[in-house]
């Protein structure tokens, strides 16, 4: 079977693209305090966790204290709060402080580990993958004390097949009714008002049984999306929900004007003995929308009027004060840096064009990526990378089947097209049309000139770039693109992305190898997740051996931290400073 | 943006010949001010020619990366190492943040684009503005009218909108996919939209003083006497104007320059890897924290530039103005 992504505006916003910048993230001290992850391996340790892990309280924070009250200035609004809309790392983050889903990431040391949230565990399968039953919490209550009931969970579930909850994840739909688009899984069943959905079982007030037309490897990932949060029927405001969603967590919304201000106030009915995830230190949360980025970074550096006490929710580091942090010994403290979730950038080649692998090979030992990356501020734009999957995945092993010189290998280049049928006369390249994307195409002309490649440079509107580069009939041979799986296994980035059978908005390198086909195929079929992962890394470094893409980075995401906040880390899944471990030092 | 500002409109000069007095060289170095401002563009002038010359001299050009070719003139993060944006002996302004080019063999090709574009605008604007405000002073009557019509059309139009909007069509609808939009189709461009634009002011000034000039005497004795309509036009009245045209080209040439500046600074001028000024000024807006001296070089020389060419058009009027105490 073929798992189709609906729409390309998905690919690009996935997992952690935010409601804010994306902007070339950048940063070079590494965390100070929980963020802190060797950067060859997985965060992730043991990717699920048990049913003892899976109990409160969550693992006290080391010199946390209580009270206070936390301020959040970020540029601008989140997109969407209603939990099955939500569709961004830095709103997934952050609705953790309101929102509580089946599983969730408990974060220990900088590593992650998916342990059950309101369930008592990250779900049990049955049936080769194609039953999963889930069992909640006792104890758990919503803002008003009444409990959270299996019925609610599976009304949740149940909106995401609705009408305008499109912008969220395609995945309940295809999974339950087991089509490969998201449109046709809505033609079987239509949301709520279309009555019971059959394929969640609810026997009891607190079991709920998922059944999959195919095995699911990746359940407990998909039970921890924002997706997966109990909805009550009777405060189902519609729209309005999306504004202001009734609270499960440790706090819950009193206030939210959009897209100026939003206050958290503790909430009294959450028990830290059912979460083993978050917890309750300030005594609120004060959000403040629509500051201009680089005015909230000074805010906050200068530490005055409430700056001292303040975070961003995904505002990044305004490059204008790398320098200021870097010479700065207490705003370099301030800067909380990590990686950003699973994203990873490459240069993307279009296979159909350029389908010599020989030509393929010289430009990925041409590729001047040193130099590409100090143009955009250097390693704290990110690591280099060498492979297709993020660091942040399960069970991720570093490869490097092409090593290449970082600053580009001109003569093994030439050696390389030497060996090609033959060679290009010229190659274009598209690039984003900003002051940062002509640097970057200046970089790369200049470094494959170097071994003879003649690269064109196109300059493209920003917005339309990957419509652009994914038509069909895209004439582009090269471009860059930063993009994310869904969650931290590698289910999402082979068979939907390398798939030679997937139209070019999912496939956009054009990559065709029915081998690779075929694999997908019998890996999909795979219910057992570590099982499926270690053959779909595998089969990734069959893919790399052809090099259909150049793997360019693993981007670093810089936010700043008021000098009186402690806890702060960027989240190792969702990229972004994760608001729900914060806490004031005095 | 591109609207030139419109040169006072002297009343009907002295009958004639009132011609451009030979002498004017002469007048305008008499003025001290006019004299600097004089050497200044001259100056500017010759280091544009001379270009390639003085960069070979020099041993440097102005699209090599040398900063991230050779280790230790960059940081990491592609700031200069060395202090003042790396100005040293080998390079004498400094290096470019992030591609580490050669500052001032940016500057000097720098020049060349400016004043390529200022200049073939204000010929094309002249030009435009007299034929069209002589004809149309002359002739009057429904002429006259709809020449009012279309010059209001066109003061009204958005000029930065029109590029804005304009730019990604061009890109997109007249350049080949697999080839990159040539420098030569960029400056076209900007010099097509400066002269769309920047000729209304001229041939409004020279309407009101031609309306004037056809009512005297030796206009209607001209015509008295049978001469043709092209003898009047090109013998009796364009020599009363060419005071006024000389005054505003020379206005026009920083005007465009200035121009020119702001909307690569905004992105739909020139592009890489043609050196350009507002490119350079943007590009120090953005590191301006970091490396402030970066900033300083276009800067200064943009306003060097521009105010030198101001100050000899001032020096040009009053050298003409019979009205103008010496």
């Amino acid at each position: 079977m073929r798992w189709i992504r609906p729409s390309l505006a998905v690919l690009a916003t996935a997992l952690l693209a935010t409601s804010c910048s994306a902007g070339a993230g950048t940063g070079s001290s590494s965390t100070a305090g929980p963020g802190a992850a060797s950067k060859d391996t997985s965060p992730l340790t043991a990717a699920l966790g048990t049913e003892q892990e899976s109990a409160g309280p969550a693992p006290a924070v080391a010199g946390a204290r209580q009270g206070g009250t936390v301020n959040v200035y970020n540029a601008t609004d989140f997109r969407h709060l209603d939990p099955q809309k939500v569709y961004a790392g830095a709103t997934y983050n952050t609705s953790l402080l309101w929102g509580r889903q089946l599983t969730q990431y408990q974060v220990v040391d900088g590593k992650a580990k998916l342990v059950g949230d309101l369930a008592t565990d990250t779900g049990t399968a049955a049936d080769g993958g194609r039953t999963w039953t889930y069992k909640l919490k006792a104890g758990v209550a919503w803002e008003d004390g009444q409990p959270i009931t299996s019925q609610q969970v599976k009304y949740g579930i149940e909106r995401s097949f609705g009408k305008g909850y499109e912008v969220g994840p395609p995945y309940w739909p295809q999974w339950l009714t087991g089509e490969a688009s998201y449109d046709d899984a809505r033609k079987k069943y239509g949301g709520p008002q279309d009555g019971d959905l059959a394929a969640i079982e609810t026997p009891d007030e607190r079991t709920i049984v998922f059944h999959f037309p195919q095995p699911q490897a990746d359940v407990p990932y998909m039970a921890a999306q924002s997706s997966s949060s109990p909805v009550r029927q009777d405060k189902d405001t519609g729209t309005d929900y999306d504004r202001q969603p009734f609270a499960t967590g440790p706090y819950r919304i009193v206030e939210h004007v959009q897209n100026t201000r939003m206050v958290l106030e503790r909430n009294p009915h959450w028990k830290a003995e059912t979460d083993p995830i978050r917890s309750q230190y300030p005594e609120k949360f004060v959000f403040t929308f629509g500051k201009e980025a680089l005015n909230i970074n000074q805010e906050i550096l200068a530490g005055r009027d409430g700056g001292e006490n303040a975070t961003t929710a995904a505002t990044v580091l305004s490059p204008e004060l790398y320098q200021t942090v870097d010479t700065d010994p207490k705003a370099k403290e301030q800067v909380v840096s990590g990686r950003q979730g699973a994203f990873v950038t490459y240069l993307m080649i279009n296979n159909e064009r350029v389908n010599d692998v020989e030509v393929r090979r010289a430009l990925n030992l041409a590729y001047p990526r040193q130099q590409a990356r100090q143009v955009q501020g250097g390693t704290r734009a990110g690591d280099l990378a060498t492979t297709l999957s993020s660091p942040a995945l399960v069970d991720w092993q570093k490869y490097d089947l092409n090593p290449a010189r970082p600053e580009g290998d001109p003569e093994a280049a030439k050696a390389a097209l030497a060996k090609a049928k033959q060679p290009p006369a010229s190659l274009t390249y598209a690039y984003a049309n900003t002051p940062n994307g002509q640097r970057v195409a200046q970089v790369l002309v200049d470094g494959f000139a170097k071994a003879g490649i003649t690269v064109v440079p196109k300059p493209v509107d920003p917005k339309a770039l990957l419509d652009e580069a994914h038509r069909a009939d895209s004439p582009y041979d090269l471009w860059e693109e930063t993009s994310s799986v869904d969650w931290p296994t590698p289910s999402t980035l082979i068979p939907f992305s390398f798939d030679g059978r997937a139209n070019s908005d999912l496939n956009s390198a054009r990559y065709h190898n029915a081998e690779v086909d075929k694999e997908i195929d019998r890996i999909n079929q795979i219910g057992e997740p570590h099982a499926k992962a270690k053959e779909l890394y595998a089969l990734e470094q069959t893919v790399m051996k052809d090099l259909p893409v150049l793997p360019f980075s693993y981007p670093t995401v810089n936010q700043l931290r008021g000098s009186n906040v402690g806890g702060a880390f960027i989240h190792p899944i969702y990229g972004t400073v994760s608001l729900a471990w914060l806490y004031l030092k005095s | 943006m591109a609207v030139v500002e419109q040169v006072a409109a002297a009343d009907a000069p002295a009958p004639p010949p009132a011609p451009v007095p030979k002498s004017l060289l002469r007048r305008v170095c008499r003025d001290r001010t006019g004299a600097v401002a004089l050497g200044v563009v001259v100056l500017f002038l010759v280091l544009a020619l001379a270009a390639p010359l003085i960069a070979a001299l020099y041993g440097k050009n102005p699209t090599e990366h040398y900063g991230q070719n050779t280790p230790g003139l960059l940081s990491d993060g592609g700031l200069p190492v060395a202090p003042n944006g790396g100005i040293s002996a080998e390079f004498w302004f400094g290096l470019e943040p992030g591609l580490g080019r050669d500052v001032f063999t940016q500057l000097l090709y720098g020049i060349r684009t400016s004043l390529l574009i200022a200049f073939l605008s204000a010929a094309v604007t002249t030009t435009l503005g007299v034929l069209a405000g002589v004809a149309v002073g002359y002739l009057g009557g429904i002429t006259d009218r709809l020449f009012g019509f279309l010059s209001n059309v066109l003061l009204a139009f958005p000029t930065l909108l029109l590029l804005l909007a304009l730019s990604p069509v061009i890109q997109s609808r007249l350049v080949d996919p697999g080839t990159a939009e040539p420098a030569w189709m960029q400056f076209l461009v900007l010099v097509l939209v400066f002269s769309a634009f920047g000729w209304i002011p001229l041939a409004l000034s020279l309407r009101a003083t031609v309306r004037s000039l056809r009512e005297r005497d030796f206009v209607q004795s001209a015509r008295a006497m049978g001469a043709s309509g092209f003898h009047i036009v090109f013998r009796e009245l364009l020599p009363n104007v060419r005071a006024q045209l000389l005054v505003h080209a020379t206005m026009a040439v920083p005007t465009f320059v200035a121009s020119e500046a702001v909307l690569s600074f905004l992105g739909v001028g020139v592009t890489e890897p043609v050196p350009d000024w507002g490119r350079m000024i943007s590009r120090g807006s953005e590191v301006f924290q970091a490396d402030p001296t970066y900033m300083v070089f276009p800067g200064v020389a943009l306003l060097l530039f521009v105010l030198a060419f101001n100050l000899l058009g001032d020096a040009v009027r009053d050298a003409l103005d019979p009205r103008a105490a010496r």
